[in-house]
């Protein structure tokens, strides 16, 4: 892929999901998904896992937030699409070339959970137009 | 939207207003028409779309009611205010009003305010046109886009009106409706219409949770989809396995304090983002 490793906006890539066709073999989807899966599980592990000042509360990980989006998609289609987004986001092949397992990695990895929080989670959590207390 | 914002933003004494809320609007005709009054009328649709009309919202109840026998369908405690209505309509008074089976309500019942709840309560696919010809703005663009990574072509469920359809909606008590909104409890489908509704709530509020509920159907009311409920389950499993759960309310509890953290950097983005959103 031609894309840089920084991307500054996320915001250009939303349409990948029109695609109709990732895969095109099962072997494919297998090996994209064990790549997906190597880049995360390195951050993730990284992330410290709980708040020392509370420590009832439990740590925000992002590489978790993207991990786990991408188990809880209902369908294969639905995760094809996310895994087309994720590697389209950290400007690196589904299937095949070296990954480098760097800070800047990271910091791409990390603007796919922000981009995900502040498109999805934040607002669908925080749902603003229902302002009418009950009568 | 955005003078619309600022006015509630503006207003935070106002009791009808809680930006932050995540529950379904209860119909409330006192509230409806004094909103008349000081909002335009391209305010009053951008709300509607958003929240549907006070005659589809009342709708949307009656039918829920009626399909969930007035009940929660958590902790099947029955309507207060139609046990209220029951028993004064019940013209011999030696009898006891009814519950919708035909069963005596008694006084060792479980009783509770019971309020209509969408399982999705955001509109997405509400099409505007835009100056540049353009039909649909980015983030609007991008919701919708991460809705058909979670499930693909789910969004054709909840767009446009159909967003108050019976199937996106179910009975619940005013509590079970607060947690349901902030995702802290969630239904697990066993099968068919029975569920496993489970909790994230500390040990000392989750009763009666967890807890298996097979829920009320009704010949010509469509039941609570399974799709959005299995939707809504997604989200809150990766809100609270992420850690995301806890870190949305600390920035939630934040706005309303008024607080912004000297050190919360990421946060202040984010809180600045969320006010830009809601405009």
């Amino acid at each position: 892929m031609a894309a840089p490793r920084h991307q500054s906006s996320l915001e250009g890539l939303i349409d990948c999901g029109v695609q109709q066709v990732v895969f095109s073999h099962g072997s494919e989807r297998a090996r994209a998904i064990a790549r997906f899966h190597r880049i995360v599980a390195h951050f993730e592990a990284l992330e410290p896992p709980r708040d020392s000042r509370r420590p009832n509360m439990k740590q925000y990980n992002r590489p978790a937030l993207v991990r786990l989006t991408f188990e809880y998609a209902r369908s294969a289609e639905s995760q094809d699409r996310f895994l087309s987004f994720f590697f389209q986001s950290l400007a690196i092949d589904m299937l095949e070339g070296t990954i480098s397992l760097d800070a800047d990695l990271r910091e791409s990895l990390f603007g796919v959970a922000e981009f995900l929080m502040t498109n999805f989670f934040l607002p669908r959590a925080s749902f603003f137009p229902l302002l009418f207390c009950c009568p | 939207m955005r003078l619309f914002s600022r006015f509630f933003f503006a207003a935070p004494n106002l009791n009808i207003v809680r930006a932050s809320s995540n529950k379904t609007p209860q119909p409330s005709p006192v509230h409806h028409a004094a909103l008349q009054h000081v909002l335009s009328q391209e305010e009053q649709q951008r709300i509607q779309d958003f929240t549907g009309t006070p005659e589809r919202l009342s709708a949307l109840r009656e039918a829920c009611l009626i399909r969930d026998r007035h009940r929660c369908v958590v902790t099947r405690a029955f309507d207060t205010a139609e046990a209220i209505t029951r028993s004064t309509n019940q013209q011999d008074q030696a009898m006891d009003a009814c519950d919708d089976d035909g069963n005596a309500l008694g006084d060792g019942d479980d009783y509770s305010h019971v309020e209509v709840s969408h399982i999705i309560p955001w509109s997405l696919t509400k099409v505007e046109q835009q100056p540049d010809g353009g039909t649909m703005d980015d983030p609007k663009k991008a919701a919708i886009t991460i809705l058909n990574m979670f499930d693909l072509g789910v969004v054709h469920l909840i767009e446009g009106t159909d967003i108050n359809r019976p199937y996106n909606a179910i009975t619940l008590s005013h509590a079970m409706h607060q947690f349901f909104g902030q995702y802290k409890i969630f239904f697990a489908k066993s099968h068919s219409h029975t569920y496993q509704i489970g909790t994230f709530l500390p040990r000392m509020l989750s009763r009666p949770l967890p807890v298996t509920r097979t829920l009320f159907t009704h010949p010509t009311i469509d039941p609570p989809s399974d799709r959005l409920l299995a939707l809504h389950y997604a989200i809150a499993q990766i809100l609270h396995l992420s850690g995301a759960g806890d870190y949305i309310d600390k920035i939630l509890r934040d706005r309303e304090e008024g607080r912004v953290r000297a050190d919360g950097s990421t946060e202040l983005g984010i809180l600045v983002d969320l006010a830009l959103k809601v405009q």
